[in-house]
């Protein structure tokens, strides 16, 4: 017992005659100074932080500039005792080319969710529309957000994908458009036909007044005419209006006599071939 | 006499609908009908509570009390000389409010519109920054309140002034359950600029008989809670 501790005291006191006072005070300096930067930088960068993204990301990222600037002031300590800090550099460049590789998925959904929050598209309880997944945000977060879908599925979307996808906000705007394309017979009454659409919106209280409503005739198709029907709703009220005035306005066309054509197959027999064509 | 308090086993014709309170096996019953008879809305009353049918500032249709202005169209509109002031008599629109009344307390039991009237929106501004408001045209020739708007053009130009946009907070109604008379607030518009001004709202001028229209609870609470938020002055940066 007594040799074990003669041995290490002796190899401590080989260790310390290795490094002169001042190498031992700078590195200690270098290493004091390393933890009054990093816990500055650690507060600064969390205040910043929290005012524009959320309190997650803040932590997070304040605790990875706390240990950068720690490991940097204990790789400086190292090279002021006058050990060769490469092979440190070396290693950690391999473990970093690992990591990098392993977490790759991690380390970009982490960015894009970096920058999602910094850029913010949306807000949680926003309805959006992600890629063709339709749906009112449920949760942003670090590495994923999720849509609780129209139907009340909830769907996790990597932050990666989300930020490539793009992003419809259906709640930016006030009020939001519903257009119809109703295809009336040419020989219809257009003005009748436009008269019959603007009353039903006069009429609906949801339909608002300014911005105005648009009804005319565009577009003649294989189905004859499209009689198109613009009104705005509110944002939030959208869904409800379109559907209750599309139902209203075809019910008073027909009511008025104005055919709502169906789609037209034109089919062609061809004498003793027994065959069916169509152009 | 279509305004005021329903008493126990009376009814009121209102708007096109017969608004009325009876006793039945289920307590106080409050009922909407329709002309034809037949109930489209029916809540319970409890005991100690009145039932007032009054006008009401109209931001509770057609959202529910979510809307924070009242978009005004003129149908004439006012050339202000520079310098001018003018003062003209609106019409102005109001809800039909059913409100249970008990110990200071008032609470909203249904809303309908006058008749034939259909509560409209419009958005004032753009699509992104302005404001929804309740819709009302002066050229409508059914129910509506008696209103004024004062106009203070202090520019050293003309002014044409085609819409006033006011405030919810300090709209108030007064109403005559005699003569059915319903005055609203009037409101002062101030020019900022040949297309811009501020716009407030003062009490009316009402006469002897009338009532004010009480605030009901949930109004009361918003208010508070929003504070300043929900401004009692607009200014009209839009166009006027």
């Amino acid at each position: 017992m007594a040799a074990d501790s003669l041995t290490v005291v002796s190899t401590l006191s080989s260790i310390v005659e290795r490094f002169t006072a001042w190498q031992v005070l700078g590195a200690l300096l270098i290493l004091a100074a390393s933890v009054i930067i990093g816990v500055v930088a650690r507060s600064r960068v969390y205040i910043y932080l929290s005012k524009r993204a959320s309190r997650d990301i803040a932590i997070i990222i304040s605790r990875i500039s706390f240990y950068t600037i720690i490991l940097l002031g204990i790789l400086g300590a190292l090279a002021q005792l006058g050990v060769d800090i490469s092979i440190f550099l070396v290693a950690g460049g391999i473990v970093g080319i690992a990591l990098g590789i392993a977490s790759q998925t991690v380390a970009s959904n982490l960015i894009a969710g970096v920058f999602l929050y910094m850029e913010r598209p949306f807000r949680v309880g926003d309805p959006v529309i992600i890629g063709g997944i339709g749906g009112v945000v449920y949760d942003i977060s670090i590495l994923s957000s999720k849509i609780l879908r129209w139907d009340g599925v909830m769907v996790r979307i990597p932050n990666e994908s989300l930020f490539k996808s793009n992003i419809e906000v259906l709640n930016k705007g006030l009020a939001r458009r519903v257009e119809y394309r109703i295809p009336v017979r040419e020989s219809s009454d257009f003005e009748k036909a436009a008269d019959i659409a603007i009353k039903a919106i006069e009429e609906e209280p949801l339909a608002l007044v300014e911005p105005a409503p648009q009804v005319f005739v565009d577009n003649l198709g294989e189905r004859g005419a499209e009689l198109v029907v613009r009104f705005w709703a509110p944002s939030d009220q959208w869904f409800n209006a379109k559907i209750k005035m599309l139902r209203i306005i075809t019910e008073r066309l027909l009511a008025a006599g104005i055919e709502v054509t169906p789609p037209k197959r034109l089919v062609r027999l061809e004498s003793g071939s027994g065959e069916e064509s169509q152009p | 006499m279509k305004f005021g308090f329903i008493s126990e086993g009376g009814e009121v014709k209102v708007s096109g609908r017969i608004l009325s309170l009876r006793s039945s096996s289920e307590g106080l019953l409050y009922e909407r009908m329709s002309e034809g008879g037949e109930v489209e809305f029916a809540a319970r009353v409890g005991e100690g509570a009145r039932v007032l049918v009054a006008p009401y500032p109209p931001f509770l249709l057609p959202l529910q009390g979510r809307l924070n202005c009242l978009y005004v169209r003129l149908s004439k509109p006012l050339v202000l000389p520079p310098g001018s002031k003018m003062s003209v008599p609106i019409t102005l629109p109001y809800d039909i409010a059913i409100i249970a009344s008990s110990r200071g307390s008032y609470i909203l039991i249904d809303t309908l519109p006058p008749e034939g009237m259909t509560p409209k929106m419009a958005v004032y501004g753009s699509n992104v920054e302005g404001v929804l408001c309740r819709f009302w045209s002066t050229s409508w020739g059914g129910e509506s309140a008696r209103g004024e708007l004062v106009v203070d053009n202090p520019l050293e130009t003309q002014v044409v002034v085609t819409r006033v946009v006011m405030p919810r907070r300090g709209f108030t109604i007064y109403y005559n359950p005699v003569s059915e008379d319903v005055v609203a607030s009037t409101a002062v518009m101030n020019i900022k600029d040949i297309d811009a001004a501020e716009v407030s709202l003062r009490p009316p001028e009402w006469g002897e008989g009338y009532s004010e229209v009480p605030t009901i609870e949930r109004d009361k609470r918003l208010f508070e809670t929003l504070g300043a938020l929900l401004p009692a002055r607009i200014e009209m940066m839009w166009g006027i």
